[in-house]
């Protein structure tokens, strides 16, 4: 996800999405939550 | 953030690349109290077979698609779930997990069934190679101690994405001889 915000920088975008299809989805929140931290 | 699930865990099949001998209908049902509470407003989650859900949604104009974690266990849903990757609104190069490519001997994994199945099937699509559109290994970590998830890494590369080609350094490489 960090590759993926850096590429998104680079390309001028603000903002990005993040898609999780079912069992990673907490995880991934969870994640989310520390690289916003 | 955005989440897909069916809620109520896996749905009925009959088709045998869904690995049946493991996974039971209804496995991994929702606790969805539990799920609010450790999403707690962060995040989206969408309810629904994703061969529906995933088909009418799209990603926030100003918000990219630039990553997705792929844990869907059949065949039958990993494929209808790929529309992800051919949504207008992507990075060129998007980044994804796969948690269901590689496991334990009772699981079998092959490159015939399953998740497997799903990512070589997606890659033979016509109109796709004609683009070189492709999901592939990520080949990522030269310089870090190997770790089992690496193999679970995969890199979606849309060659014919407008923006594919734009340089994404600031500065031009250069090595100087001392």
């Amino acid at each position: 996800m960090l590759n993926a915000a850096l590429e998104a920088k680079a390309l001028g975008h603000k903002a990005m999405t993040v898609v999780a299809e079912t069992g990673s989805f907490a995880s991934a929140a969870t994640v989310m939550k520390f690289r916003k931290s | 953030m955005v989440g897909f699930d069916t809620g109520a865990g896996l749905p009925p099949s009959s088709d045998a690349r869904d690995l049946l001998y493991l996974w039971s209908t209804g496995s991994f049902e929702m606790d969805h109290g539990a799920l609010n509470k450790r999403i707690a407003g962060r995040a989206t989650v969408i309810l629904g077979n994703v061969a529906k859900t995933v088909a009418s949604w799209n990603s926030r104009p100003d918000a990219p698609i630039g990553a997705i974690m792929f844990d869907l266990d059949y065949y039958s849903s990993t494929i209808p779930a790929f529309g992800l990757l051919e949504k207008a609104n992507i990075l060129p190069r998007m980044w994804c997990y796969f948690d269901d490519i590689c496991g334990y001997p009772e699981h079998a994994y092959s490159d015939g069934i399953g998740v497997r199945a799903a990512i070589k099937d997606f890659n033979l699509d016509l109109r796709r190679r004609q683009l070189n559109d492709h999901l592939s290994l990520a080949y990522a970590f030269k310089s870090a101690t190997p770790e089992a998830w690496h193999q679970l890494i995969y890199v979606y590369h849309r060659l014919s994405h407008p923006q594919y080609n734009t340089c994404l350094s600031s500065t031009k490489h250069q090595l100087r001889l001392a």
